[in-house]
């Protein structure tokens, strides 16, 4: 009876102690990697290949790349305007863009356009992809630029930005303020917003200067 | 007849298909985003964790992992050797040690899951949920201010914990059953030192009867 007792006492602290003694063992030469996996410390010391795809051209250091300028388009009978950007997925996993809302304000607080992303986007892991952004502008947008003829750039404040990721929602309830230069193909009075009609198409860059 | 424990047999074998299914398929599931972004699996036998598809198992994790095998496989196999010898002195004793082992399993894996949804509330401010899908907040301490994130999330039990269970009520059934399956081999003991006297009285007297 002794010993029956006895051998479940060694099985029951052979199970325990062998196992977690082993891993103590193993890496006594590191103890914080007991308990830190190899992939959270490859990120500790710079190593960011868990999120980052190898495969990102352009990429700093930590694998961010900008979104770059492709085109635009103006129609002002309907008082819309699109932006098509190239936007490349850095990470190592794949991005759903699902919606990008956002209002731009002028200085007074006046509504001058609303923004919105066109359609949703899937961007693979390393791969670029031509994000398109949509707007309406209002008539006080157009009041507000033939009030100011004279002006090189316009600010305007976003506010109500709401990104959706992979459903990850981001909602920045502050205001984010922007330069955008008048330039000539965008906001000729006779051909682009404020004008009188028809529509243009820009490929020239817009001069964005985030304060 | 020799005399078993039948419940205990059904536990034991029980617990080795719960080995089985423990090792692949988890206890209960965390899935965060949508489409998944990471998922934390908790069970026993294989606790992990994984992100971007990357599954990270810390040293530590990975022993407690191959301990909690270990402690149920032996549950297991001495709830085996008891289940077909009910009857012999260490029997009980056998029994003491193999039943309760899943009862402590299910009973920390409940402790474990539970404090973790818990310390989420308390430390984090996070909101997970033990079953469902819920849109949690990211705390505050992770965004900057003015910018509120949230981010889906489903957890889960999954059949391997149910599984759990019934291994959990056998372990106690045969825990119970256990007096019954001893009391039955009682009856089949040889008569008792009072009753083979008198048979030899009777065979002394006739002896002595041929003797004389």
């Amino acid at each position: 009876m002794q010993a029956v007792s006895i051998i479940l006492i060694l099985i029951s602290l052979g199970t325990t102690v062998v196992p977690v003694g082993a891993a103590v063992y193993i890496c006594r030469d590191n103890l914080p990697s007991l308990v830190i996996p190899p992939e959270v410390q490859g990120l500790i010391d710079g190593n960011g290949s868990l999120f980052f795809a190898d495969n990102a051209s352009g990429s700093s250091s930590t694998g961010f790349v900008m979104p770059t300028f492709v085109s635009s388009t103006v129609d002002t009978q309907a008082k819309t305007f699109s932006v098509t950007v190239n936007v490349t997925n850095f990470l190592n996993y794949g991005l759903n863009l699902n919606a990008i809302n956002a209002t731009a304000l002028a200085p007074d607080g006046t509504e001058l356009t609303s923004i919105y992303l066109s359609a949703p986007v899937t961007i693979q892991a390393g791969q670029s992809e031509l994000v398109t952004v949509s707007g309406q502008w209002t008539q006080a947008a157009e009041d507000y630029l033939n009030s100011h003829p004279d002006a090189t750039s316009i600010s305007v404040t976003l506010s109500n930005i709401v990104i959706d990721v992979n459903s990850i929602v981001v909602h920045d309830t502050q205001t984010q303020s922007t330069q955008i230069s008048r330039s000539q193909d965008l906001f000729d009075n006779g051909n682009g917003i404020g004008g009188n009609g028809g529509s243009g198409k820009g490929q020239g860059p817009i001069d964005n200067a985030e304060d | 007849m020799p005399k078993i424990n039948i419940l205990a047999l059904a536990a034991a074998v029980a617990t080795l298909l719960l080995i089985a299914a423990s090792v692949y398929v988890p206890w209960w599931t965390l899935v965060i985003g949508k489409p998944q972004l990471g998922v934390a699996s908790f069970s026993p036998l294989n606790l992990n964790f994984s992100l971007f598809g990357d599954a990270m198992t810390p040293p530590l994790i990975w022993a407690l992992n191959i301990s909690a095998l270990l402690t149920l496989l032996s549950g297991s196999l001495v709830l085996l050797v008891y289940g077909a010898k009910p009857d012999k002195s260490y029997s009980t004793k056998l029994l003491s040690f193999g039943y309760k082992i899943p009862l402590y399993s299910v009973a920390l894996f409940i402790v474990e899951i539970v404090g973790l949804v818990v310390f989420a509330k308390v430390a984090l401010g996070v909101d997970f949920p033990l079953t469902g899908s819920a849109s949690i907040a990211f705390p505050s301490f992770m965004a900057p201010a003015g910018i509120t994130a949230s981010i889906p999330v489903t957890a889960a039990f999954e059949w391997p914990f149910y599984l759990a269970i019934a291994v959990l009520v056998l372990c106690v059934a045969a825990r119970l059953y256990h007096k019954k399956a001893v009391k039955g081999s009682v009856n089949d003991l040889p008569p008792s030192p009072s009753a083979a006297n008198d048979n030899q009285g009777e065979l002394g007297s006739s002896s002595r009867g041929i003797v004389t």
